[in-house]
């Protein structure tokens, strides 16, 4: 969901920029005015890697995450395990059944840098760890002759297969080390004491892993307090509680003094519900439930629509359901969060026509990556993607900015985002991995003006329309002015007046009649 | 010690990743270099005035008189950390001398807020909503960080710099950002 928010705030931000802003900006290039022509630039040693090349704790944090029960797939890209190699650099192996890996994703900064010009797609798992290990190795993020940390973590649905996991992965590890003659302290943190005692304490009392992690860490701090009576109390009542004997909890939350007691406390939880591995998927709703839900919320009787998905995903640690249908000519698409059934969000689209998805078939396998792979498979490779998605946009591919191209496993469907931008208008395309059939496309350009001459209102009213927003009377006004603007595809009148020793400015759309830009100053 | 970031990947950035040769080519005269920068730059540019501006026509401003303060000084740059960082300081100036310039004038009744901007170009609902959520529903700094994230490229030591921040504060104010985002979304639906 984060991940959604970001690129519609990227994209909204992207529309709203006129079209002709380079073309104001060059005319206002003074070419007459003496400008700092180059100077030789000096390339600077980049300080990241000092920076690593001189920590001594090089942390390698490996966790591995299993299925999240009764999922997807059921080919070789069915999700079973996702390992996360973590904290500086940052890394998400997502792994199948057969323990290869699906895809691998750089999660910050420092993982890019270890994950560049590799492409792990279909690689045994042991194999992209090593692989992964060198690659740290070189960058300088493991050090030789200097004690590091490697911090593995298994979460995994199936306890055995977990532990078979993580058994590979450490040898593999070690391995690695001593051939390196890294010195290294593997801390096995696979199921904790600690976590199986939150987790029953939860279960026990009904109560989110969050909240159940908070209350336990409280009453280390205060033996005054008994867990079990905590555990059904509301988050205000334990802030009260908080309150009145004066515990400190910044040690135990993130806390943030501009927020009350109850509100770090309440982030706290949630920040943890977040984090927390999913233990079991019992108690969650239907695919049947999900499917109601997203019916009533929409108004719409099950015959009235045509269902197009109905799957089980996570997000941010939140399991829910995608529901996708369509009607009325519009797609509709629910988030339904999987235990409590609440709408987690919704999306309704103009139902655009897809193209089919065929069935995997076996193409001739194309590498992913001008980089060698390790093991062949069958996706058309990035470029290939962009080129189908530039010709069915009608795009010259030279002309074309691509803002994205994704290897996505999303809704089951192995395919590439290509995003791109063209002579004004940008395209969002998804295109089937292996096919290379167009999916979905999108395209939106700035919206141009209307084809029917819409009707201007008049300088009067304009003027009214301005004196009326500034409350004041027309015969109070002077040094009036108004001229008419023409500014992509918009008409503005920008009114000026005076009144009152103020000094008065607006824009009056000619068409809406609406007011913008509204000052208001002294007239001096 | 060490930051557990987001848990998601970032969006590839190809687009408005600027580099030091693209710069450089600003400052040798190479034909185009002005416009590829801006392609690559603008929205960054932009939507992190309006973050801090609220209203578009400043925002237009900035992203104009910051793109020639680039044209003018791209001799002066010296590679130093990622060249959107300065690029963006020089924004950051513009804007927030446009910010108290407006202040200034709408000293009375008048208080800028998201009123002043019209979203109706944008015809994707959830876009839309999530852009006048950012403008009703965060602060001007958790505003100003989850379009930096959104937007530029920069990573959080970044941001922080660009804004004189403190990591820690950055961090729980983009974490902050999302979640009001979230229920401002579930909220309007």
């Amino acid at each position: 969901m984060d991940n959604k928010i970001k690129t519609a705030l990227n994209r909204a931000y992207g529309l709203m920029i006129p079209n002709n802003m380079y073309s104001r900006i060059e005319q206002n290039i003074d070419r007459t005015q003496e400008r700092t022509m180059i100077i030789p630039m000096k390339k600077k040693f980049n300080n990241k890697n000092l920076k690593n090349v001189l920590s001594v704790a090089a942390a390698l944090v490996l966790v591995v995450v299993g299925a999240f029960g009764g999922v997807y797939y059921s080919n070789n890209l069915a999700v079973d395990s996702i390992i996360d190699i973590d904290i500086n650099p940052s890394v998400e192996i997502t792994a199948n059944k057969q323990d290869r890996v699906i895809d691998a994703l750089a999660i910050n900064e420092d993982a890019k840098v270890i994950l560049k010009d590799m492409d792990l797609k279909g690689t045994d798992l042991d194999v992209a760890v090593n692989a992964i290990l060198g690659s740290m190795l070189k960058n300088g993020y493991l050090k030789k002759d200097i004690d590091g940390e490697i911090l593995v973590t298994v979460k995994n649905d199936n306890e055995e297969k977990a532990t078979n996991v993580k058994t590979k992965i450490l040898n593999n590890i070690e391995e690695v080390l001593k051939t390196e003659h890294i010195s290294a302290t593997v801390i096995n943190q696979s199921a904790s004491s600690e976590t199986k005692d939150t987790e029953e304490f939860a279960k026990k009392h009904n109560i989110s892993i969050g909240k159940a992690q908070f209350i336990l860490n409280l009453c280390k701090k205060d033996s005054s307090l008994n867990p079990d009576e905590l555990a059904n109390k509301s988050i205000i009542e334990i802030s009260k509680i908080v309150k009145d004997k004066k515990i400190d909890i910044s040690d135990i939350v993130d806390y943030d003094y501009s927020d009350s007691v109850g509100e770090n406390i309440a982030e706290d939880i949630e920040d943890k519900n977040e984090e927390a591995p999913l233990v079991s998927i019992k108690g969650k709703i239907s695919k049947e439930d999900a499917r109601r839900i997203a019916l009533e919320d929409a108004k719409l009787s099950k015959s009235d629509v045509k269902f197009t998905k109905a799957e089980l995903d996570l997000d941010d640690g939140v399991l829910f359901y995608d529901i996708e249908f369509r009607a009325n000519g519009k797609e509709y698409d629910y988030e339904i969060e999987a235990y409590k059934g609440k709408v987690i969000s919704k999306d309704v689209d103009i139902d655009e026509k897809p193209v089919v998805n065929p069935a995997p078939s076996v193409s001739s396998s194309e590498p992913e990556t001008a980089s060698s792979k390790p093991a062949s498979n069958s996706y058309i490779g990035k470029n290939k993607a962009k080129q189908n998605a530039a010709n069915h946009a009608g795009v010259k591919y030279s002309n074309a900015r691509f803002e994205r191209v994704e290897f996505s496993l999303d809704d089951g469907v192995a395919h590439y985002e290509v995003d791109f931008y063209a002579d004004g208008v940008e395209y969002d395309y998804e295109v089937d991995a292996i096919s290379g059939a167009i999916l979905k496309s999108e395209s939106e350009g700035k919206k141009q003006s209307t084809v029917e001459p819409k009707k201007e209102i008049s300088r009067e009213k304009a003027k009214s329309l301005a004196l009326k927003h500034a409350g004041v009377n027309e015969k109070d006004a002077f040094a009036i002015s108004i001229e008419k603007d023409r500014d992509d595809g918009r008409v503005l009148y920008e009114i000026e007046f005076k009144a009152g020793g103020y000094e008065y400015s607006c824009n009056v759309d000619a068409y809406s009649g609406k007011i913008s830009d509204f000052e208001k100053e002294f007239d001096d | 010690m060490f930051i557990v970031l987001l848990t998601l990947e970032e969006i590839s950035k190809t687009a408005y990743e600027i580099e030091d040769l693209d710069i450089e080519a600003i400052a040798l005269g190479k034909q185009n270099a002005l416009h590829d920068f801006y392609i690559k730059a603008h929205k960054s540019i932009y939507g992190f005035a309006l973050s801090i501006t609220k209203n578009k026509f400043d925002a237009e401003d900035v992203l104009q008189e910051t793109v020639l303060a680039v044209y003018n000084n791209a001799g002066n740059y010296k590679s130093h950390g990622k060249p959107m960082a300065w690029v963006l300081t020089i924004a950051k100036n513009f804007a927030l001398a446009k910010f108290r310039d407006e202040k200034k004038q709408a000293s009375f009744s008048e208080s800028i807020g998201y009123k002043d901007i019209d979203f109706s170009e944008i015809d994707n609902i959830q876009q839309r909503l999530l852009i006048e959520g950012a403008f009703t529903a965060l602060q001007d700094d958790e505003r100003s960080i989850i379009t930096l994230k959104t937007v530029s490229g920069l990573n959080f030591r970044e941001i922080a710099e660009l804004l004189e921040s403190p990591l820690g504060s950055v961090l729980s104010k983009y974490h902050r950002a999302l979640k009001k985002l979230k229920k401002y979304l579930e909220g309007s639906i």
